[in-house]
């Protein structure tokens, strides 16, 4: 299953930005977050179609009960990933909300560092100017500059792996 | 956030169906699964799309909206809270974390989602779909039957009906006028005689006759007494001797 990109309407979601609560494709992701300053600090997260363990071939993560079938429902009170028929036994009785999950997933990278480098500015100048604001500002975000370092220093393994 | 038909890629998806794994909207719904027979008995879900209100909120600190599942944690988190949990150390960012869409699914499946049937006593599929078959005959053919019945009724009563009503016209009519118009009619003329006296009317010709001689007899012999009442008692002596 595909999600939308909410801001075309038209092609498919790759990147989650947790400001805005929203799901963009990246052509509208650079397009809204290069506006102003102020939206190129909103944190991003690359969205993975298809993931490594646990989860079968298209994506979607086994069911928690069966263990065999592909667990498509999620239910909020029971925390459960469920496939239909053991969704069925258990939720016949039960008025408990369930949510269709799309299988996507996650990544840990993330792109605040992809979308500086793809601006059409100098990318020296621009890293340069980033650090010292960086620099001068709070602790925080001097905390979150190292992290943005490991991630970038942990990319290569990660392209490598596969 | 919104899930594409994984048919046309154009609409946004709003039947969930089991059997094919996939998110369809209706127009590939009803384009897919009227194909033929065994496609037509696919139990699909309907797929309501996200508000706001309903949106679940982080396990953590229960403000912000829950975006990520933790496979691992069983746990939905908003971004802030994600982060330090999923850095932390190397074990935590091999977690599995899914995003929610906040699409949710529809308590009972069914196999014609826009008929909205719904039916949820069932426990398996196949027998879900064989009592529905069942459930939607018997009832149609038992209304058959009710609807034939209660017209064969409806026409016999009418029937019984009108013979009533005709039976009852004849019969109170000739019994009440013939009754009525003789009784009448002599109380009005004769009052104070009797029917049977008035039947015999030959008879009281010629006894009137007698009683008019016995009469004059009465009346010569009377005129010298002088007595009225005398006169009375004579009249009804005669009576019986005719």
């Amino acid at each position: 299953m595909k999600i939308q990109c909410e801001v075309c309407e038209k092609a498919e979601a790759e990147v989650l930005c947790c400001s805005d609560e929203a799901v963009l494709c990246k052509p509208c992701d650079i397009k809204v977050h290069e506006a102003n300053k102020l939206f190129q600090r909103h944190h991003r997260v690359a969205l993975q179609k298809d993931a490594a363990s646990a989860t079968t071939a298209s994506g979607a993560p086994l069911c928690d009960i069966c263990q065999e079938r592909k667990g498509y429902f999620f239910c909020l009170e029971d925390r459960a990933m469920l496939c239909n028929d053991c969704d069925e036994a258990i939720h016949t009785c039960n008025s408990h909300q369930r949510f269709l999950l799309s299988g996507v997933q996650v990544s840990d990278q993330s792109l605040t560092e992809n979308s500086e480098c793809s601006t059409s500015f100098s990318s020296e100048t621009y890293q340069i100017q980033s650090k010292v604001s960086l620099n001068s500002q709070y602790s925080s975000e001097e905390t979150e500059a190292g992290n943005s370092g490991e991630i970038v220093h942990k990319n290569p393994s990660v392209i490598l792996s596969p | 956030m919104k899930i594409w038909c994984a048919v046309c890629d154009k609409e946004e998806a709003s039947v969930f169906c089991c059997a094919d794994e996939a998110a369809l909207c209706n127009g590939c719904d009803r384009h897919v699964h009227f194909a033929n027979k065994l496609a037509g008995k696919h139990l699909r879900f309907s797929l309501t799309s996200p508000t706001f209100k309903d949106a679940p909120l982080c396990d953590i600190c229960g403000e912000r909206r829950a975006l990520l599942f933790c496979q691992e944690d069983r746990a939905i988190l908003c971004r802030e809270c994600d982060i330090p949990i999923h850095q932390a150390n190397e074990h935590t960012k091999k977690h599995n974390r899914f995003l929610l869409t906040g699409v949710k699914i529809s308590a009972s499946p069914s196999a014609y989602p826009r008929a909205s049937n719904s039916n949820s006593a069932a426990a398996f599929g196949r027998a879900k779909t064989r009592p529905k078959s069942v459930s939607s005959e018997v009832p149609s053919s038992a209304s058959n039957e009710v609807f034939t019945s209660s017209s064969s009724t409806t026409t016999s009563n009418c029937y019984y009906g009108i013979e009533e009503n005709y039976h009852h016209v004849s019969d109170s009519g000739s019994g009440s006028g013939c009754t009525g118009s003789i009784s009448e009619y002599l109380m009005e003329t004769l009052p104070g005689w009797r029917v049977e006296d008035l039947l015999e009317h030959p008879s009281c010709v010629s006894y009137e006759d007698n009683i008019i001689t016995n009469n004059n007899n009465s009346e010569s012999y009377r005129v010298y007494d002088g007595s009225s009442q005398f006169h009375h008692q004579g009249f009804w002596d005669h009576k019986p001797f005719s």
